[in-house]
């Protein structure tokens, strides 16, 4: 655990849809001004992980916490509205998909402003002079022209760009960002991750990044928890987990990361089988069935065991198969 | 949006060409003669051949179409038999009538439609969603002549409150003129709720199933510009769209209603002039019911398209 401040705190969360459960018992704690890569296969729940803090659930998922904590405000006793209005006020949101995110028929100063205007930031000219700001600062060289555009007319760089400068608005104090580079081209990528960096290093603001992409977390996330079928299979500061990774699964998700050494003709690493759908509510564990070393005291239940300088792991037997990544 | 237009208005066009040729083959040729009906039963052969003659009935269907045609570019369109008046002028004279029963019972349907259909998108399920959909059930079932009927025992014998015939012009008294049109029109309004309440619903349901709704959330925005500012702005295309056709579809289609209220308007016109065989105000009452229906169609078209940004500026823009 980083030191500083926790900006948010969530204790044995559990979500379900109707009839699986989705995340089962999870804690995550966010502190001030770190940087959190959060990592997982598709269907991992790391969205759904997200979506349940910013309580912006899909329909017929509930969820169960012990406690969920934000920003000081216990989110279990507050209303939808309440709770929606401290995440507004709070948290910068930037999502995966750049397209249907801003809404196509309002121009990008007709929308840019409202929240700023709504947490009675201050009037709607001054939310345009600050949107005009932040995206001179996120890279554009023209913000008026932004301002007067609309989604479509703009490229997939210059919309996750404008999603950011909207997320920075209302100046939260943590930033989240689902699979914020997913849709964009490499070069277009980096320049993005690396506007994250400077915002981050600029103003001290916290920023998860949610991702499938281990490389992309190696290179800026701090501390990075790595997430399988709705658990929390291993956290710890990005180094050690890169270098020491404990759990088999973490290290057969590195495995998988294509190396530009790779020789024309060679298959491509993959885990064999797929993320269990169902089952989810076992205490065992679930990553067992693709385990190459699940064993008997993989069927009881587990716990989370602590491997020292914040590193832990979900796994009866964390660091079997060798240390030999890195 | 300019590519846009001129194909709509070409289509606008080619409705209007094959309306008119179909009225008016229609008209002439099953209808019988006009000179016929003119002169009545004891007109010699000779009489009617001659009066044939003067009005042109005995030239093939397509040269009196074209004269009907040219004179209509001119504004003629004829001379009524029954009042002996230009049937131009006995339209305009109906026509506020028309108009008023049509713009206030669009209007009624408009904010019924609009506040239960986001209401019952937005709360889905709920006790508003099941009494708006009961109302599109009951509006498109009950007949206009019946609800008109019970209003007038009810409200207009019964209580009194408004008139249970007639029209009053709204230069003479504006609440006498409100008074004369509300049942009316309110009786056309319960028609059209339903598919426009439908229309609104289903369109707002999708809105909110959109991505930029998730956002205005985590922004914690209030309620009513999620639902209204971000939802509603993304749905209003297919309700505008229903709305105009309504609106078209009301100009030509109130004559049961003025029937039931006794009031002097287009539809009354076109059903004198069917019990009357008045040929010629019957054709040109229907070809001008025809250009209005298409116009205010076209510009329910154009209206719809110009509101999507997307269409209005993309040149050449092929959404619909």
């Amino acid at each position: 655990m980083s030191e500083g401040k926790k900006l948010v705190s969530i204790r044995g969360l559990t979500v379900s849809s109707a009839h699986r459960v989705l995340i089962k018992s999870l804690d995550l704690d966010i502190a001030q001004g770190e940087l959190l890569g959060i990592a997982g296969e598709s269907g991992s729940g790391k969205t759904m992980l997200m979506r349940t803090l910013l309580n912006i659930p899909p329909e017929d998922v509930h969820f169960k916490a012990d406690a969920l904590q934000m920003f000081g405000a216990d989110c279990l006793h507050l209303s939808d509205t309440d709770w929606r209005r401290t995440v507004g006020k709070h948290i910068g949101f930037v999502p995966q998909n750049t397209m249907f995110y801003l809404h196509p028929m309002l121009r990008i100063r007709q929308q840019i402003a409202d929240s700023y205007v709504s947490h009675r930031k201050g009037t709607l000219r001054q939310g345009l002079a600050r949107a005009e700001a932040l995206l001179r600062e996120v890279g554009f060289d023209d913000p008026e022209r932004v301002l007067n555009s609309y989604a479509w007319e703009l490229s997939g760089g210059m919309r996750q760009r404008v999603n950011i400068a909207m997320a920075l608005m209302n100046s939260p104090e943590l930033l989240i960002a689902d699979e914020p580079t997913t849709a964009l081209d490499c070069a277009i990528q980096r320049q993005i991750m690396d506007l994250f960096m400077k915002i981050s290093r600029d103003t001290g603001i916290a920023v998860v990044m949610i991702s499938h992409d281990l490389g992309m977390l190696q290179q800026y996330s701090r501390r990075t928890l790595v997430m399988y079928a709705g658990r929390m299979v291993e956290s710890g500061s990005t180094e050690t987990l890169f270098c020491t990774p404990a759990h088999p699964y973490t290290r057969a998700l590195m495995g998988v990361i294509p190396s530009l050494s790779l020789q024309a003709g060679q298959r491509l690493a993959e885990i064999p089988g797929y993320v269990p759908d169902s089952g989810r509510e076992t205490d065992a564990c679930i990553f067992a069935p693709r385990c190459p070393y699940a064993g008997a005291e993989c069927s009881t239940a587990l716990q989370e065991q602590d491997l020292g300088g914040g590193h832990s792991c979900l796994c009866a037997k964390p660091g079997i198969g060798g240390h030999d990544h890195g | 949006m300019l590519n846009y237009a001129i194909k709509r208005i070409n289509g606008a066009l080619l409705v209007v060409v094959a309306v008119s040729v179909i009225t008016f083959v229609m008209l002439t040729q099953i209808s019988g003669n006009a000179a016929m009906l003119a002169l009545g039963t004891d007109a010699t052969a000779e009489q009617l051949a001659q009066l044939e003659h003067s009005l042109g009935l005995d030239l093939p269907w397509y040269l009196q179409y074209l004269g009907w045609v040219k004179n209509l570019f001119h504004l003629d369109f004829g001379t009524s038999a029954l009042y002996g008046e230009n049937v131009l002028t006995l339209v305009l004279q109906r026509l506020p009538v028309t108009l008023s029963l049509a713009v206030l019972s669009m209007l009624m349907a408009l904010i019924a439609a609009g506040f239960l259909g986001v209401a019952s998108a937005v709360k889905k399920g709920s006790i508003i969603d099941i009494l708006s959909r009961s109302l599109m059930q009951i509006g498109a079932a009950i007949p206009g002549f019946w609800i008109g009927l019970i209003f007038i025992i009810y409200l207009a014998l019964g209580k009194k409150w408004f008139p249970a015939s007639g029209f009053v012009a709204p230069g003479d008294s504006f609440t006498g003129y409100l008074q004369s049109i509300f049942l009316p029109s309110l009786v056309l309004a319960i028609g059209e709720v339903g598919p426009l309440l439908r229309a609104v619903r289903t369109s707002m349901l999708q809105s909110l199933q959109q991505d930029y709704i998730l956002m205005a959330k985590v922004q914690g925005l209030p309620a009513w510009k999620i639902y209204i500012k971000y939802g509603l702005r993304g749905a209003l295309a297919a309700p505008l769209n229903v709305a105009g056709m309504q609106f078209a579809k009301l100009l030509g289609g109130t004559t049961v209603v003025e029937s039931v209220f006794s009031l002097p308007g287009l539809g009354r016109l076109v059903l004198v002039a069917v019990e009357q065989r008045d040929i010629v105000l019957l054709q040109g009452a229907v070809m001008f019911i025809t250009l209005a229906v298409v116009l205010i169609s076209l510009l329910a078209d154009l209206l719809t398209a110009w509101m999507n940004p997307r269409i209005r500026l993309n040149e050449g823009g092929n959404a619909a």
